[in-house]
């Protein structure tokens, strides 16, 4: 779907002539249907990462392919945007009509599609985020996670075949936030679309398949986020969180117990001091 | 300084077909020097209850008594208690204008008509206090980063030597390691200035790590006031009122329901970890009932 091989993009730093690198020699895939979710603290260069996906950003050196065509080539410029659309973290800055179903039309509008095709993908894409009752309300009078989905909504009515979310729930409440989620498992489960999740939200992270984290433009850890996670030391190392239970069985192991160093939910973790306890 | 609420009532756009009550009946008590964590979910009534403080809204009916004055009464001074009330709006580095972090750092204390050397000291106080280093100072606040653009708006607050701090949602939007710095720098302010603290956030874990006092708004009225302990025992209520309720909080509940014996106002790993080496060590020396 996505592939990125030995991909350098680098920036002119702000007081100094040298030359730095927002992302050094990244190898990353993601497979057709694939869940990813990448972390990382601030500056470390997801941000940077997701821009290349769909050419908003261009390598200064490696390659960037997105199911198969190369991002530099101006000819499959259109082509990438339609396979990988993005959302980003703030809704308001994403939505451009006075009305829902209006702003979940402009891009298959954009893009020429006729004019009954474009209901049909209007209505289904505001069905599948759970927002069809809402198709004639003003967004800015929406909640933030309603938004949010108004936007991934303007994305699905494209049909890509990948959507990109950069950090889509740091501006939201809990209840938004989980609804954002929701959001996306659906697409995954009932799309089957891929899906590359930015975060800074550990509990979001362990719902995908496969956890990347960055540090300083390098991927250091890539793996199921069962293995991630129960590196405790590294990720605190790195300034991420881990689930708060993994990181009790973690220091209650560290003091003699031997509890499993993959749980995740609190559910494993009663599991296991259940059996441990009793 | 302490504050005062008795039976706040605030209904927006009164009259008219949009009328809500944004808030139903609200006395609180909050001591001088007191850290008090204000947390419920978006449209609960916490950013209205705030606003209240330093006078940006007024009451509908009742009042509000702050350092002993009645800020609702009429010809009440507003200038003088916003220099005691200072008021950290979420995202401030929205609010950022001036050429340089210097400036903008002053400007409040500027516009209170204070000696140039005062300024200046209190610029360098507030920086401390957010571990900004003076470095900065001749920067532009629009080429740092989003943490130090949120620094810099605090400082802002805090040049004007507040008695009452404020912050709505400081840390929002920040990675794990932002958010413990701004929430250790606060702790530690808090701690050194003696000031009266409101944190207003929807992060359970974050308002349980550094508040004294937790107050729960729900539908425009005080759900639960108490001590985080007593808070989190309520567990079951939290969850009914569309707050989460941290990790730990959530496997002694269902630890308890499975019948084994916890103290149900266990909030943080360290004590989780304490007592179930307490009940382990327990259970190998001779089968005593783990309690």
């Amino acid at each position: 779907m996505i592939k990125t091989e030995h991909l350098r993009y680098a920036y002119n730093a702000a007081e100094s002539e040298e030359l730095k690198f927002a992302l050094d020699d990244i190898d990353f895939s993601v497979a057709p249907g694939e869940f990813v979710a990448v972390l990382g603290h601030n500056g470390c260069g997801k941000s940077t990462l997701a821009k290349h996906f769909n050419g908003l950003l261009l390598p200064s050196g490696g390659m960037v392919y997105v199911s198969g065509m190369d991002t530099k080539d101006e000819a499959y410029y259109w082509d990438i945007r339609k396979t990988v659309g993005m959302v980003f973290q703030n809704p308001d800055n994403q939505i451009v009509a006075t009305v829902v179903e209006e702003d979940v039309a402009f891009a298959p509008e954009n893009l020429g599609v006729p004019s009954e095709e474009i209901r049909k993908r209007v209505d289904e894409a505001l069905k599948t985020v759970d927002m069809y009752d809402l198709r004639r309300h003003a967004p800015h009078l929406l909640s933030g996670g309603q938004k949010q989905r108004v936007a991934i909504a303007g994305v699905i009515a494209m049909e890509p075949a990948c959507i990109v979310l950069d950090e889509p729930t740091a501006m939201l409440d809990p209840k938004g936030r989980k609804e954002v989620i929701d959001t996306i498992l659906k697409l995954k489960n009932e799309k089957k679309m891929s899906i590359v999740l930015i975060t800074h939200y550990m509990e979001e992270a362990v719902k995908a398949d496969r956890v990347v984290v960055m540090h300083k433009g390098k991927i250091v850890m890539n793996d199921v986020p069962k293995k991630v996670f129960s590196e405790v030391k590294q990720l605190k190392n790195l300034g991420l969180d881990v689930p708060q239970v993994t990181e009790l069985c973690y220091l209650l192991n560290k003091s003699g117990a031997s509890l499993p160093g993959d749980i995740l939910t609190v559910e494993e973790c009663a599991d296991a001091l259940e059996e441990l306890l009793r | 300084m302490s504050i005062e609420i008795s039976g706040l009532n605030y209904v927006y756009m009164e009259g008219s077909p949009f009328e809500k009550q944004a808030l139903k009946n609200v006395s609180l008590s909050i001591a001088d020097g007191e850290f008090v964590g204000i947390i419920g979910h978006t449209g609960s009534g916490k950013s209205t209850l705030i606003q209240h403080l330093n006078g940006l809204l007024k009451p509908s009916s009742g009042t509000i008594t702050i350092g002993g004055e009645d800020i609702t009464a009429k010809g009440a001074d507003m200038k003088k208690l916003r220099q005691k009330v200072g008021l950290v709006f979420q995202y401030p580095e929205h609010q950022l204008f001036e050429e340089t972090v210097y400036k903008d750092i002053s400007y409040g204390p500027k516009n209170m008509n204070l000696p140039q050397d005062e300024i200046d000291e209190r610029v360098q106080e507030a920086m401390h206090h957010v571990g900004l280093s003076e470095k900065y100072m001749n920067r532009s606040p629009f080429e740092l980063s989003g943490g130090q653009k949120r620094r810099v708006a605090i400082a802002g607050v805090l040049a004007m030597r507040p008695d009452v701090l404020i912050l709505d949602e400081p840390a929002a939007g920040l990675d794990p390691a932002g958010r413990e710095e701004i929430l250790t720098q606060i702790r530690a302010l808090y701690l050194e200035r003696k000031m009266t603290v409101l944190f207003v956030s929807h992060s359970m874990e974050d308002v349980a790590r550094i508040a004294g006092r937790i107050i729960v708004m729900n539908k425009g009225a005080v759900a639960l006031d108490g001590k985080p302990a007593d808070i989190f025992a309520q567990a079951d209520a939290l969850r009914a009122m569309g707050l989460d309720v941290p990790q730990i909080t959530e496997l002694i509940c269902e630890l308890r329901r499975r019948g084994i014996r916890f103290d149900n106002s266990i909030y943080t790993i360290e004590k989780a970890k304490a007592t179930i080496q307490l009940m382990l060590a327990g259970k190998n020396a001779g089968g005593d009932k783990p309690c």
